[in-house]
């Protein structure tokens, strides 16, 4: 059967959290909770000699204060890449290789109280040099590779020979800013000891599961003797895999007492995790016609002071090279260490830099050559059956990427290019001239993602049933109200015909051991929504076998596949050269996210993630000092967008149905943002007839380009 | 050190119910009322996330004017008659909000159901969403693109009858 679109009368927690009467991570507290705070690097490289805590140690309340030198740390495990611990880190270091490193720990009997004694602490620094930018890292050339194999790469036929004889060749090298998630809630984490010598821990991570891997791992203990659990997340985007639960527990082992952590929100631009600052160089031969020959994108990806989950993100670079194929093609991808914040996992996940650079660059073209951008993406964008690429692995000894030969199992880009062009034409006809002194420029530009990270997915669900009580259980997270409880109820509750009220969904803690790979890359309803399906199919089998009492199932689902979801988007902009402002006038979404089971929290989750591409478009950014210091540290100077910023957005929903898949869906979370900030500064450039050079395009940036100055962008 | 510890005591009127907070240490005059809400409730309506006055996550009614709680000294509004969202529970604005896709994490939602609870409250009826975002201006939401919640809020203001 297939599962019909509904949007159900509320995310099952919406109403909840409307009403005031849902408490979030960052209100938990448990009996006896001890406060910690950490004493970080205001240096972008500094040793730390040593720390007078005396004052500290016996200020009132406070129960620990642990040096780098008072206890050995273990290693932060980190993600393996592939079978490679390449994001193994210190959790505590007398060496603080970014602004915000954590040097020393701290946990008294209430907040004020530990933020008291952190003054009293006095540090002896050493500052040192260090590579404070993405440029100073750029000229170190193979010095500042993060990798121990240096770039990964790829390459498929012969492009330096085709570049050396084509008709046109045209290279662009784009700037992108590294960028925050800038979820709403504040950062924390908070550990229990157990009576059994195990530790509870509390975190509003995306992968509980790896959380539990990589704490049993850091506290040497089994895997049952860690539990994670996850209670609801203000806003995660996949920003939440920061190091607090590795220093909570540390504390917590120490004192025996359960601790609390959190960031303040202005320290959360410091200790939190970015998105990585790029550079990148697309490269094309083409006939005079516009047929795509060759293509080369070489990237260069900011992980500041670790490599955490940079490896994977600079690997999603890949999809948008093979989003328009060529017969010859070739991918390097550079992740380069600076002493900034650690970049890792935003939603995108390394797909909005490149889907940037590849797209200003298709724009670029198409005016050179005189063809329109979208008969050139029609011709060349990949199609339903094509081999994608961009799915493979990587030769952890050589960092050769080999492709796999997945095949796109669907697309209907063509539709979301045709459905953004008319949505365009409209827009344009309705929308009011633009005022004296404004030019106006339209844009488009397309891009592909992933539904799962393609590899080690699963996820578990128990489903148990008597006639009016259907209840879920599965391992899944939601990473802020990202609508994982609502799909499931719905596919089950459609399956066992069900209604809404006699169904329970639970999402479970680690201890409940439903399996489950973490809410990422846009696929719980791929993943947990099938585990779902295929355990309430179990069950309605034995229904109709006429078994009687409760009926229960398990199901354990690796999908077969990344079903890639595509979008297009069509925006209208007004320039005013005068000054460099930008007014978004119109967007338009075309997406193909598969069967939508769900459409306004499908239409949510696009509207939310064009907003992100609107704020990396034109506002966001992290600055920083020469010396590796942020530059503003407040919310306010940050840029997310409001809703004054946000122009009119219609968004399509293109007939798809992914045939690989038993529900037909494809990943909905990130898709959305991936082609705004390309189709905005397209429009950009096409107002003022001048390139830009990266993210964000602030009227700054863009009153440069109009005086035939290259600009600035960090 | 010898325990210096200070405790204030503070009261408000919270959602109509007396609550009495104690707030220690040597800040604790000059605690904001968010944190003073935060430190007893178990769950606290109202939402602390960048506590510097840019976010309206905290916004709450004090003794009828909205405020950013998060910046507003607790000792300054001793006594005070303090509405946060669940003084909106009984409408059906979260209802509306949730039904209308405005509710993602949910964080940023109750400072705005308290913003536009006190909106109504003062008859205001924006004519166009673009007017309703200007009066929200103060309120981040990262999460829902904000169009699900101009859209409710909007057909939701205008609805209500002039008190
Ligand atoms: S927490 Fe008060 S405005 Fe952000
Ligand atoms: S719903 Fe998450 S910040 Fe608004």
């Amino acid at each position: 059967m297939t599962i019909a679109g509904e949007s159900s009368p509320a995310l099952r927690d919406g109403l909840a959290k409307a009403r005031g009467e849902v408490a979030f991570g960052s209100e938990l507290r448990v009996a006896g909770n001890l406060f910690a705070i950490a004493l970080r690097s205001p240096f972008g490289h500094a040793q730390l000699l040593d720390v007078d805590a005396a004052a500290a140690r016996c200020a009132p309340g406070v129960v620990a204060v642990l040096t780098p030198w008072d206890l050995s740390a273990p290693d932060v495990p980190g993600d393996l890449f592939y079978d490679q611990p390449l994001s193994r880190r210190p959790a505590l270091s007398a060496e603080a290789l970014h602004v915000g490193a954590p040097v020393v720990l701290l946990a008294a009997e209430t907040l004020a109280q530990a933020y008291e004694a952190l003054r009293l602490l006095r540090p002896n620094w050493l500052e040192l040099p260090g590579q404070f930018s993405l440029e100073g890292a750029l000229s170190q050339g193979g010095a500042a590779e993060a990798l121990p194999f240096g770039a990964v790469h790829w390459q498929q036929g012969d492009p330096q020979a085709i570049f050396a004889q084509a008709a046109i060749v045209r290279e662009d090298i784009l700037r992108t800013s590294t960028v925050q998630a800038g979820a709403l809630e504040p950062y924390w984490a908070l550990v229990e000891p157990t009576a059994q010598g195990g530790f509870i821990v509390h975190n509003g991570v995306a992968a509980p599961f790896e959380l539990r891997r990589q704490m049993a791992e850091f506290l040497g203990l089994s895997l049952q003797q860690v539990e994670v659990r996850c209670p609801p997340v203000g806003g995660g985007f996949g920003s939440r895999s920061d190091d607090l639960a590795f220093l909570a527990a540390l504390l917590a082992r120490h004192c025996q007492r359960p601790v609390r952590m959190q960031l303040q929100r202005s320290e959360g631009w410091l200790a939190g995790r970015v998105r990585h600052g790029a550079q990148l160089r697309v490269r094309s031969a083409l006939t005079q016609q516009g047929r795509l020959l060759a293509r080369e994108l070489e990237v260069w990806y900011d992980t500041g002071a670790f490599a955490d989950l940079g490896p994977y993100v600079v690997l999603r670079a890949l999809r948008s090279l093979a989003l328009y194929p060529a017969e010859h093609q070739r991918f390097i991808g550079h992740l380069l260490r600076t002493n900034k914040p650690v970049a890792s996992a935003t939603r995108g996940f390394g797909n909005p830099q490149a889907t940037f650079a590849v797209e200003v660059h298709n724009a670029r073209i198409c005016k050179q050559l005189g063809i329109g951008s979208l008969e050139f993406r029609q011709k060349t964008a990949i199609r339903a059956g094509a081999i994608n690429p961009s799915v493979g692995v990587v030769d952890t000894q050589t960092g050769a990427f080999v492709p796999k030969g997945a095949r796109i199992s669907s697309s209907a880009l063509p539709w979301c290019l045709q459905r953004a062009q008319q949505g365009l034409e409209e827009a344009i006809t309705h929308l009011p001239a633009c005022a004296p002194g404004w030019l106006r420029g339209q844009g488009v530009a397309a891009a592909m993602h992933t539904t799962g990270k393609g590899r080690a997915e699963v996820s578990t669900a128990e489903v148990f049933w008597t006639p009016g009580l259907l209840r879920v259980r599965s391992g899944a997270t939601d990473q802020g109200g990202t609508g994982v409880a609502s799909v499931l109820a719905q596919i089950a509750g459609q399956v066992l015909g069900e209604p809404p009220e006699a169904i329970v969904v639970e999402l479970c803690s680690t201890a409940a051991e439903l399996a489950d790979s973490g809410a990422h890359a846009s696929s719980r309803t791929f993943v947990a929504g099938a585990a779902v399906w295929d355990a309430c199919q179990l069950v309605l089998a034995r229904r109709k076998a006429g078994e009687p009492g409760e009926l229960s199932a398990r199901s354990a689902w690796h999908p077969d596949g990344n079903a890639p979801p595509f979008a297009t988007c069509a925006a209208v902009v007004d320039v005013e050269p005068a000054t460099g402002l930008c007014q978004v006038r119109w967007m338009g979404l075309g997406v193909d996210a598969g069967r939508i089971l769900n459409p306004r929290q499908a239409l949510g989750q696009v509207l939310g993630a064009a907003m992100m591409g609107l704020g990396f478009a034109l506002y966001e950014r992290l600055d920083f000092t020469a010396d590796g210091r942020l530059a503003s540290l407040s919310v306010a100077d940050y840029g997310t967008p409001r809703a004054t910023d946000m122009p009119p957005i219609d968004v399509w929903f293109a007939p798809s149905v992914e045939e690989s898949h038993p529900l037909g869906v494809k990943g909905i979370g990130e898709i959305g943002l991936m082609p705004v900030a390309p189709a905005l500064v397209n429009a950009i450039e096409a107002a003022i007839g001048r390139p830009l050079p990266g993210l964000p395009a602030t009227p700054e940036s863009v009153w440069r380009a109009c005086r035939g100055e290259g600009g600035t962008c960090t | 050190m010898e325990n210096t510890e200070k405790t204030y005591t503070w009261m408000a009127l919270v959602d109509s119910t007396p609550r009495q907070v104690d707030l220690t240490g040597n800040a604790s005059l000059a605690e904001a009322i968010a944190a003073a809400l935060q430190a007893e409730a178990l769950v606290d309506p109202s939402k602390i996330a960048c506590s510097e006055g840019s976010c309206g996550a905290c916004c709450v009614r004090v003794d009828g004017e909205r405020l950013l709680s998060c910046l507003a000294p607790a000792w300054r509004h001793f006594g005070a008659r303090i509405e946060t969202a669940a003084s909106w529970r009984a409408t059906d604005l979260p209802m509306r909000l949730a039904q209308a896709g405005a509710v993602q994490c949910g964080f940023c939602t109750p400072g705005l159901v308290v913003a536009l609870g006190d909106l109504a409250d003062h008859g205001v009826k924006p004519k166009t969403e673009a007017e309703l975002a200007d009066l929200l201006q103060a309120h981040l939401c990262r999460c829902t693109g904000y169009q699900q919640l101009l859209h409710a809020g909007l057909a939701w203001l205008n609805e209500q009858e002039n008190s």
